[in-house]
């Protein structure tokens, strides 16, 4: 299909640009990070000198050309080589095995349910306009996505965890929890995750709803609706296989941008409950100028970025029939 | 009448009686400025087997009635006056089941654009198999043979039963609507402008489609179009509506011969003549009234050629019989259907509203 | 595909709305500033919006007058709740928590309203010359677009911050100025592309003039309302990413903003020791101001597209009674 061959090459353009703008950006910096470093790392450096020259390698203070320097790098990147973590001492593809999981459960479900909550809320509010949905619901979620993503999570963790003790409060599993497959274990996972769930599911379903929401409203007006309702059809079957399933479809066009913010909301939940996935991890180590992790992070979360997008693209593909025939 | 694997009922006929009635029919949407009364005291009969034609402006109501008929208006608007009977029931006071099981099985409607009737998202066949489901208990397959065996009546290849509605031309959509129409062989087929955005080519195969049809059916047709030359051929009766009020009703052949309301003359002289002198095309001058607050006296006074100030702009002309009754002469169009059918159609009054309509008879 | 511009999301989980696909917005009549800004006063969503915005940039204008405390010092008994005297309570190190919010606000709005300029002006920029080059420009200029906005920006942000060895309120204004301009060089772009075509921009093409002429002196000012729009929308991204900046502690902890205030609320534990106050005022503080601006984008929503408005009493009724029976019932 010519569409999914042209959403390829753009994404693998953007690859590109990304794994670029990681190369070109410690170039790009006035001052020398480097410096710094030495001084903080001076003993993680002197334990594994390796780390020094791969440093120097990736901040551009080595002594290689550009143009030498660039095909290295892309090198490394691709056979995954992404460096040691100067602040934990480990490779990073290591750390970033010990946190992606994390993230991964904590992003996959928190906004597949804000998805399945927000746009079944939005069809609703949309449908019965001047009922309860909308006039309470709508709002209500209107007013929540106002919080950002940092602050609804303290009054979270303050108001729901500390004082009212329904949640526990950080971390992902308790600190007497032995890590397994064990019952235990992921019932306790399954405790800890619920409230950053919840507030991941607070701050975006609104702005599903609201984009359901409003191209429903568009969608009921359309001809083939009342004429569904003239066929004889019953209500709900108009409201879902019709209006929905056609209304369902701009809001996906969005999910561009929408993803790559979402992964900025993870980033402050995860430091609010000290959640350990990679939205705490990098904050931890652009805060330690811990280059090679912080650097590896940035990519990883580019390219998930870019994951979801073709995924989602390939969904479009599957839900609108007018884009396949499309040349 | 196709033989099918579904079993349709057949419906009690009567053949004096009006297969729909509009009494005194009052619609309003209620807009930021007041309140607009599209429909405004409607009275109209349609007897089975009969091709009644509704003409008129854009805006003058025409669609609002067949979107009332089947009682899916767009809100705001709303039915607030009069009754819609067919067969003897009230259309107005069917609860929820019961108007779900009327709507398409007794009337049906085609509307205005068929490229936006079709759900864009669902494959041609089962928008009918839904449909079919929706009102008896039938499987998908035999529901999508069934569709297929229709779009072949209507000239479609029946493998298209797998297409979307973008794979087809704007002339095969409307072949599909029609057929889909036609699937629960309903008593009426309400066709909203059905060929206003087709070429007059397809126009041209579109009403011949629906004449033989009819043939075969014996449906009744409200046929509403702003094109009062289509209706010539096809009706057999016309009504001609204006501002939400119906100005005019007569047998197709008298309305062209006299008309008896100088819109209806208007409107007449609008279209130029095949065959014949050339003249000169007048228009109507103005523009049709605001319905939230239509012109006193004779809606039409403010551009009739034949206003005087009294009694037009002071006494609204009431819909009366202004002629001695007459029945539809038998066109090429309206043939006979089933044994069940009058051979011909009763003599129905002519009717305007017009102060000076003995005159211009 | 529809005619919704709803660019009026918190950004860290704005939704998908068609405000991202280029060119759905459809030719729309533009409305010159003047009656635009009527307009805008007049529906009721972003007249409250415009009012709550205006207080607020007021209040923190008006900081000396409304406090006697310096934000800088800490002046008062560390860890008091909320009182008369101390309206928003003081934090453990002993500092005002009022003063801090009233003045905090200044560097806030400031650095948001800075870095949102820059934004919108890389926006305006670019979203413009790609619709009226078209071509190869425009292939470029999408491109680009198209790989920033599929760039996680705080991620991004975070990155350069690590790599600055300060990062002040002007650094700030400027990387967040920098990376978040991509989402509405979309939206004016295609805005752009449905003026493009008509008549008086291919007048002034015929009389030679040049195309940085055309884009900024016929092409932009017929954008105005559109681009005011834009403003709001991209100054609530970089209240945003200014706060959580500063939030995780990259910004300058030495100056008071409501970031940075919120920082230190959760550095030093003083959520674990029940002080509410250290962070719910400066948190309500950004929040209003976020909802002052999604209101005000969502009376441009409405003023865009009527059929979103809210509906007539009577109207109303008629959709009431269709919520007692299915709609299939209502007329």
């Amino acid at each position: 299909m010519r569409f999914i061959l042209r959403r390829l090459t753009f994404y693998g353009i953007a690859l590109w640009a990304a794994i670029t703008l990681n190369f070109v950006l410690p170039r790009l910096m006035p001052g020398s990070p480097l410096d710094g470093l030495l001084l903080r790392y001076q003993d993680v450096i002197r334990s594994n000198p390796a780390i020094l020259t791969q440093l120097k390698a990736q901040l551009g203070a080595a002594d290689e050309p550009i143009w030498r320097a660039y095909p290295h790098y892309l090198g490394d990147v691709f056979t995954g080589n992404l460096g040691i973590s100067t602040a934990q001492g480990v490779p990073v593809s290591e750390v970033i095995g010990n946190t992606l999981p994390w993230s991964i459960f904590l992003v996959g479900t928190g906004f597949l349910l804000s998805f399945v909550v927000g746009t079944t809320l939005g069809m609703f509010a949309a449908w019965r306009r001047g009922g309860f949905t909308d006039n309470a619901i709508t709002p209500l979620l209107m007013a929540l996505q106002s919080f950002p993503a940092f602050f609804l999570s303290l009054l979270a963790v303050y108001f729901l965890g500390l004082k009212a003790g329904w949640f526990p409060i950080q971390h992902a599993y308790a600190n007497d929890t032995e890590v397994g497959l064990s019952r235990h274990f992921l019932a306790d996972a399954f405790r800890h995750a619920q409230l950053p769930i919840l507030v991941i599911v607070a701050i975006s379903a609104g702005g599903w709803l609201l984009g359901m929401r409003n191209v429903m409203i568009n969608t009921i007006s359309e001809d083939y609706i009342t004429m569904a309702q003239a066929k004889g059809l019953r209500d709900r079957r108009v409201m879902t296989r019709y209006a929905a399933r056609n209304a369902i479809l701009p809001p996906l066009t969005g999910f561009a941008a929408f993803f790559a913010s979402a992964v900025g909301g993870l980033i402050l939940v995860e430091v609010v409950f000290s959640y350990p996935g990679v939205g705490l991890t990098i904050q931890q180590a652009a805060l330690g100028h811990d280059y090679p992790l912080v650097q590896a992070l940035l990519l990883l979360l580019a390219v998930t970025v870019l994951v979801a997008n073709l995924i989602m693209d390939l969904v479009y593909a599957v839900l609108d029939p007018r884009v396949r025939t499309a040349s | 009448m196709i033989a099918s694997a579904l079993e349709l009922e057949e419906p009690v006929r009567a053949t004096v009686q009006p297969l729909i009635e509009l009494e005194d029919l009052v619609v309003e949407y209620p807009l930021s400025k007041g309140v607009a009364r599209a429909v405004d005291q409607v009275s109209l009969a349609i007897r089975p087997g009969e091709i009644v034609g509704l003409a008129g402006e854009s805006g003058c109501g025409k669609s609002t009635v067949a979107q009332a008929i089947l009682r899916v208006l767009r809100p705001p608007g709303e039915i607030t006056g009069g009754r819609i009977l067919f067969e003897g029931k009230d259309i107005a006071a069917l609860r929820p089941a019961q108007l779900r099981k009327f709507r398409w099985r007794n009337v049906s409607l085609v509307f205005q654009s068929a490229m936006n009737s079709l759900n864009p998202v669902m494959r041609v066949g089962d928008q009918f198999v839904d449909m079919m489901q929706a009102h008896q208990r039938v499987r998908k397959a035999a529901a999508l043979a069934r569709a297929g065996e229709l779009l072949e009546r209507v000239g479609i290849e029946r493998g298209r039963v797998r297409a979307y509605p973008h794979e087809l031309s704007g002339g095969m959509r409307q072949r599909v609507v029609i057929a889909m129409a036609l699937a629960l062989n309903p008593e009426l087929l309400v066709l909203d402008e059905p060929t206003t955005a087709l070429d007059v080519v397809v126009q041209r195969e579109i009403l011949e489609q629906i004449a033989a049809l009819k043939q075969d059916f014996g449906f009744a047709v409200l046929f509403i179009t702003h094109d009062l030359s289509l209706l010539v051929e096809i009706s057999d009766r016309i009504a001609i509506m204006y501002a939400g009020r119906i100005v005019e009703l007569a047998t197709a052949r008298e309305l062209f011969a006299k008309p008896g309301h100088p819109y209806t003359a208007g409107l007449i002289a609008s279209f130029p003549a095949l065959a014949g002198e050339r003249v000169r095309l007048t228009g109507i001058p103005g523009s049709p009234p605001d319905l939230r607050n239509p012109p006193p006296g004779c809606r039409f006074h403010p551009r009739c050629p034949l206003m005087r100030p009294t009694p037009c702009s002071t006494d609204e002309p009431a819909l009366r019989v202004v002629g001695p009754p007459a029945a539809p002469k038998a066109t090429r169009f309206s043939g006979r259907a089933s044994a069940a059918l009058p051979p011909t159609l009763p003599a129905s009054d002519r009717l305007a509203a017009c102060h000076y309509s003995e005159e211009l008879l | 595909m529809t005619d919704v511009v709803a660019p009026e999301q918190a950004p860290e989980a704005v939704a998908p709305v068609t405000a991202v696909a280029g060119g759905t917005t459809g030719p729309q009549r533009r409305l010159p500033m003047p009656t635009f800004a009527r307009l805008l006063l007049r529906n009721p969503k972003s007249a409250v919006g415009i009012g709550l915005i205006g207080a607020i940039v007021l209040v923190t204008i008006l900081a000396p007058l409304l406090t006697n405390d310096k934000p800088t010092e800490a002046n008062a008994l560390p860890g008091l709740a909320p009182s008369r005297d101390y309206p928003f309570g003081t934090t453990d190190q002993g500092y005002n928590v009022y003063t801090q919010v009233l003045y905090g606000g200044r560097i806030s709005l400031l650095v948001a309203a800075s870095a949102a300029l820059i934004a919108l002006a890389i926006s305006v920029t670019l979203g413009l010359l790609a619709a009226y080059r078209g071509g190869i420009v425009d292939d470029l200029i999408n491109l680009l677009t198209n790989v920033f906005l599929v760039i996680p920006v705080l991620p991004l942000l975070i990155v350069i911050s690590s790599f600055l060895t300060q990062t002040g309120p002007v650094t700030m204004a400027l990387i967040i100025g920098l990376t978040s301009w991509a989402i509405e060089t979309r939206i004016l772009r295609g805005q752009a592309l449905s003026l493009r075509n008509q008549d008086f921009i291919l007048a002034a093409k015929v009389a030679g003039e040049s195309t940085r002429r055309i884009v900024f002196g016929e092409l932009m000012p017929n954008m105005l309302s559109r681009i005011a729009a834009g403003f709001a929308f991209v100054f609530v991204q970089a209240v945003f990413y200014e706060a959580a900046l500063e939030f995780l502690g990259f910004g300058d902890a030495n100056k008071v903003s409501w970031g940075t205030i919120l920082f230190w609320a959760t550095n030093n534990s003083t959520l674990l020791q029940g002080e509410w106050w250290h962070f719910v005022f400066p948190g309500c503080a950004i929040s209003l101001t976020i909802l002052a601006i999604i209101f005000i984008n969502y009376g441009i929503d409405e003023l865009s597209n009527p059929r979103l408005r809210g509906t007539k009493r009577r109207a109303r009724r008629s959709l009431l009674s269709g919520m007692l029976w299915p709609r299939s019932a209502a007329t």
